[in-house]
Formats: structure tokens, sequence, C-alpha cells
């Protein structure tokens, strides 16, 4: 039982972190953010130059703004990767919940299992908490957009990358969970593995 | 060399004993069984001969040369398994049977013929008349000795003269010992009835006779397993056939053969070693047939008990010590109430357990066998399993289903365990109704259909698989424990285990299968020692 529950873990482990690092690298940069976060920063800078305020008579001055905007932006994006990666670690306990439920379920039913539909007999359990992943997932990508629990890091970026990374996210649950359960199971129940 | 007769109807159900207690593993490396009787028709003759002809195909399947499914081909033996070791054959080939007197109808006066002044002695010692049940001289015989010893003793002798295959592969087989062979020859039947008692002491004695023509004193040894009653029959109804067997007329008969045999044996050696079994209070038959196909038994206990004897009698022929008094065994259990593993007839503690264990892993491997083979039947079974992984680990992913099928070998193993599983659960059954005993050797009974008590010549069918829970349930709870206090057998997932994490080398096609079934079904865990 252990055995298989370190199994688990050690994939989920890798899966996610390996996953963190894709999102870290996708995340930070200001380009994946809207262009309405953009917009509102640099139309400062826009609406200065064309309405006479302290900007109209300086260059210099204008092109300031427009640095304190980029850093605005930059910084920003660094705050949507900060909350995202908060996010990304906390929605990663859902997978590793219900793999390790599984792990354990699998392990318990090993000790009894004696025949081949009993070696396959966690397998519609296996679907439903794939199922439940990805609800999971979906939730979470809502609260992405949706509340402040994450600082709503996903209505800043662009629409691709705000639903984007929640759908990769999804995406890495399944493999972590997949690949872990399928590590994880004793060879005689592999069967309850659908693939 | 070791020979096996079984005289008459009950030593046909000790043949047929012998044949089991070889299926599960039990029994010499070589046999040659015969069986003699009058009754050429009678039922339990009938089923021995199909359980033996089963056992014989089903052993060239698995054990002979040629095939692609074979068990034991390993050549250390590590990972052999003990089913199908004893090689048997018939004496004389064919069936093995003979029948002291081949004309049809024969009675006693047609075998004599013509007398002259001996026809005195012959009304002296055979009654005649008009009443049926008196009638010995000119009673039919196609159907056996209803039970007068004294008329088979005198029809067995008349036909041991004449030429048969059966006693020329005995006197040949007699003769080996000259070049240094060692011979063991066990007759079998019974002392009550009547082909038994009339050809048990004659058949001895032709044999002696035959070794001391041959001036053969040493290498060959005889023994015999005596039947005290056991097994009784009401008496027949008025409307009924008269000239029967009477359960009431056994223990009188009995009595008057045992003081014949002591006064015999006292006198001459003709065994060494007898081995009498019995049992009380009697199995209680509830009908009665005179003799032919209905004349169909139940397989009882005591010939378990007798086929035990022999196994033993083949190991130890003698004593070691040529001077010795011929030996005479007698079995009695403890409790009348209750029977155990500790209970059946051994040499020793260690042969009591070894019997056990050999008996409970077959019993064992039975039902895993019946289970496991369920799901290789057909395509569509082998499709739903065949991505598991033991099924790949035992190597059934590689076999040619179409070219080189196992079913035939799987087919006749199935026939050859359907004949124990029924033979063990016959036994159980009439056990248990008898004053309701305990028993608690096994418990087959879920693997049969009922066993019909008011028609004991009905054999029960074996189910042909069983289910997901009769299977782990009669896996894990069919062998009771030698002892109260052993530890817990393996169960039906560690057989899972076993099959998936293990292959057995040395097996060809679905022989590796069939010993990894066998080698998980043991009653104890493989750390396990004594």
């Amino acid at each position: 039982m252990a055995t298989a529950i370190l199994k688990y873990f050690g994939t989920w482990f890798a899966v996610i972190l390996l996953g963190a690092a894709v999102f870290y690298l996708i995340a930070g940069s200001p380009s994946i953010l809207s262009m309405a976060v953009k917009t509102q920063y640099e139309e400062n800078c826009t609406s200065a130059g064309s309405g006479g305020s302290f900007f109209d008579e300086s260059k210099s001055a204008n092109a300031e703004c427009y640095e304190n905007a980029e850093r605005a932006i930059a910084q920003e994006a660094e705050s949507a990767r900060s909350s995202m990666m908060i996010w990304y670690f906390t929605a990663s306990l859902v997978p590793l919940v219900f793999g390790l439920l599984f792990a354990l379920q699998l392990s318990m039913a090993e000790r009894t299992a004696s025949t081949p539909s009993a070696f396959a007999a966690l397998k519609p359990r296996w679907w439903s908490y794939l199922g439940v992943i990805t609800v999971g997932g979906i939730v979470l990508a809502g609260l992405a957009h949706f509340g402040q629990l994450f600082d709503g890091w996903g209505s800043r970026l662009a629409v691709s990358y705000g639903w984007g990374l929640p759908l990769l996210l999804i995406a890495i649950f399944w493999i972590s969970y997949a690949a872990g359960t399928r590590l994880a199971a004793p060879q005689k129940m592999k069967p309850s593995i659908p693939f | 060399m070791d020979i096996l007769i079984g005289v008459g109807g009950t030593g046909a159900k000790i043949v047929e004993a012998v044949v089991q207690l070889a299926t599960i593993g039990i029994g010499p490396s070589e046999l040659r069984v015969g069986f003699v009787d009058q009754d050429k028709s009678n039922g339990n003759l009938n089923r021995a001969q199909t359980v033996l002809g089963n056992y014989i195909d089903a052993r060239e399947a698995w054990r002979g040369t040629g095939g692609s499914h074979k068990l034991g081909n390993a050549v250390d033996g590590t990972y052999d398994i003990p089913v199908f070791h004893t090689d048997i054959r018939t004496i004389g080939g064919d069936d093995g049977l003979w029948v002291p007197n081949q004309k049809q109808n024969s009675t006693l006066s047609s075998i004599f013929g013509a007398m002259q002044e001996d026809k005195y002695l012959f009304d002296a010692l055979f009654e005649t008349g008009d009443v049926e049940k008196d009638e010995e001289q000119d009673m039919p015989l196609d159907e056996g000795y209803r039970g007068r010893p004294h008329i088979g003793a005198a029809a067995i002798s008349m036909g041991a003269v004449g030429v048969s295959d059966f006693w020329d592969e005995i006197t040949e087989t007699i003769k080996s010992v000259g070049s240094g062979a060692k011979v063991n020859i066990m007759i079998a039947g019974s002392v009550f009835g009547g082909t038994g008692a009339a050809g048990f002491p004659t058949l001895a004695r032709i044999i002696r006779d035959r070794l001391r023509e041959e001036k053969i004193t040493a290498n060959v040894h005889i023994g015999g397993i005596l039947m005290l009653p056991y097994f009784g029959y009401p008496d027949p109804d008025d409307d009924q056939n008269q000239n029967v067997a009477r359960a009431n007329e056994q223990l009188m008969q009995s009595r008057g053969a045992l003081r014949h045999y002591q006064k015999m044996l006292s006198s001459q050696h003709i065994f060494d070693q007898l081995y009498l079994i019995g049992w009380s209070p009697f199995f209680v038959m509830d009908y009665h047939r005179p003799g032919a196909g209905d004349q169909r038994n139940p397989a009882l206990l005591p010939e378990m008990f007798a086929a035990r004897a022999i196994a033993r009698f083949f190991e130890q022929p003698h004593s070691g010590d040529d001077k010795a008094v011929q030996q005479i065994m007698v079995s009695a259990r403890d409790s009348e109430t209750k029977i155990g593993w500790p209970d059946i007839p051994a040499a020793s503690d260690a042969e009591n357990k070894k019997f056990y264990k050999q008996v409970g892993q077959f019993l064992r491997f039975a039902a895993a066998f019946k289970y496991w083979k369920s799901h290789l039947d057909d395509e569509s079974s082998r499709k739903a399993v065949r991505k598991q992984p033991w099924y790949k680990m035992q190597g059934l992913g590689a076999l040619d289903w179409q070219n080189e099928s196992p079913s035939a070998p799987l087919k006749l193993l199935d026939t050859c365990i359907d004949d124990v599983i029924r033979w063990c659960a016959m036994m159980e059954t009439y056990v248990r109704k008898a004053s309701g005993s305990s028993f608690n050797l096994w418990h087959v009974g879920d693997m049969t259909e009922a066993i019909d008590l008011e028609h004991p010549n009905r054999d029960p069918d074996v189910h042909y698989s069983l289910s997901d829970a009769l299977y782990s349930r009669t896996f894990d709870g069919m062998v009771s424990r030698h002892g109260a206090s052993d530890a817990a057998m393996p169960d039906a997932a560690n057989l899972a285990d076993g099959l998936t994490d293990s292959y057995f080398e040395g097996h060809k096609g679905v022989g590796g299968f069939i010993a990894a079934l066998y080698y998980f079904s043991s009653v104890q865990m493989s750390d396990q020692t004594d």
C-alpha cells in the first residue's frame, strides 16, 4: 500500500513540477496580458498627449510615461503569474487527493481480488475520479477568472491564455492522474486502469 | 512392477479409488491394473473402467509423447507436479477385465459339464431346487455370484485353467523377477458379497501356485485388501428378486469367511501384507440391485482408505525381514461421529500430513482449474482477459489457439478432475448422512449437483465451471485444516498473485499455466514449513 502511495505521489510530483515550469515560463511575459490591461496603463500617456496636460511640453516626459506604463504592465504580468502559480499549486491538490484515494482503494482491493473481473472492478471508479478531477479543473478555471480568491488572474490575461492555461492545467491533471495511477497500480490490478 | 487386481464390484471400486488417487498424484510410478468379475455389466466395474480409461487418455495427453501441451518435461523436474504421475495400463491390454467364465448364460453345471460319479459330490456341495433363491447349480452367473462365494470359488478356479491374455501377462510379469525385477501384486475384494469373497483368496492361491511352478521364491510380494462389511442394503420387497446379497446375511457370512481366512493364513503363506478395512455403523444404501448396470454404488470413504493402504503396500511391500510372519493390518477410526485428516490411516504423522497436503492441494487445484479454464474456453472468453497481466504472464497470449489448441487436453484433464470431485462428493455426502457424522476433510458439494440419496446409483454431475463468488468461496473453504491450530491457507487472491507474477518453466504450451494453478493451490504458504 505504501509503495502504491509513494509511486503515485512521485509521479504526481514530477508531472506537476514539470507543468509548473511550463506555466512559469509561459506566464510573466507582458505579451500575454489582455489588451484591456495594457491599454488601461498606456492610455494615460496617450490621453495626456492629446489633452495638453503636463506631458504636452516634453517629449521626454511622454517617453517616461510610456516607460512607467511598461513597468507597470510588467509588474501586472508578474503579479498575474504569481497569482496563477498559487492557483496552480492549489489546484494541483485535486489530482493528488483523488489519485491517492484511488491508489489506496486499488491497494486494498488487490489484497482480496482473486478473479479477472475483480482485477478490473475499479475501472468505473477510475473514470468517475477522472470526471471529478476534470470538473474540479473547470471550477478552478472559473475561479481564476471570477472572484478574488486568486486575484482574477485569468481575466487579466489575453483570452487565449486566460482560458488556455486552465485547459492546460486540466490536461496536466489528466496526465498526472493517469500516469500516477498506472504506475501505482499493482500488476494484478492493472486491468482497473483503462489503458 | 506393481500390479493391482480388483475382484468383484467392491474390488472395482477400490481400483477406482486407486485411479482417483493417481490423478491426485499418489501412487507408484508404474501400475498394471486388472479386474476380475463374472458380471461384466456391473455398474461399479463399468464406472471404474470409465474412470481408468479417462485417466489413461488424460495421462497420454499430458505426459505422453507428441503434442504441444505437456506437463513436467522439466529436465530436473523442479516444478513438475504430481498429477498423472503414475503410468497406469491394463493387464492383458483392452479393458483389463478377466471374466472367469466367458460363455453366455454360464451356470455352475455348464462350467463343470458332464459329470459321472462326481455328480453326487457336486449335488452335496451346491444346492438345487425349484425355489429361485435356493438354486445354485443352474443359477445364471452373468450377473455375478450373488453373494455366494463358494459358487464363485469353484467357477473362478475352473476359469483360471483356461488361456487368457490376463493370466499370460501376470505370468510373464512374475517371470520377469528372474531378470532382477521386483513385482508387487495387490488383490482387492470384499469378504462379503459373491465375486470378491470368492475370488480374493482363490486368485491369491492361483498366483502362489504359479510362483511355485516357476520356482520363484523372492522378489514377488502379494498383498491383499479385504473389505469387511461397510455398507448394506435393505432386504428386497416380496415382489422383488430374492436371490440377492442381503445386508443381514453379510455379517454372518463375513464372520464365517474370516474364520476361514484365519485358518488358511495360519497354515499357508499367501499374503505378505493383508489389510482388513471396515466401517461402523454401515453406510445404508436405500435401494438394492442384484447385479448388472444398476449395481453402481456410490463411492465410500473406506475405499479411499483401501487405496491409501495399496499405495503404502507398493511403497513398502514387505517388512524387510523375509522370515517375518505375514503382516495383517487392521484399519479403524477413533470416533464414530467425526472424521478429520488425522483419522486417515498412515504409517506416520509425516505420511498423514503428506497425504493431507496432496489431496487438499489437488482439490483446491480442481476448483481453480474449473474456474480459470472457463476463461480460455472460446475466443470471446479469451478476448475479455487477453490483456490482463496473468494471461500474458502464463504465456497464454503466445499460444496458437487455432492450430495447436489445448482444448482437447484441457477437456481430458477436466474429465479426470470431474471424476475426482464426483468421487469426493459421494464420500462426503454419505459420511455426513451416516448418523450425522461430522466430516472434516473437505467440502466439494458446491461443485456438484445435489446427490440424490434415494437413487445412489446415479452419479452427480459436476458443474462445468464456477462463478466468481462460488470459486472464491469454494477455493478458500473447501479443504478443512489438518489441525485446528494450523495457519490459514493461502486464499484465491494469493493464487491470482502467483498467476500474475510467476511462470513455471519446463512445461509445454498450456502446461505451464496448469502447473502454476497447481502450485499456487497449496494448502500452506510457500514459506511455511511443518
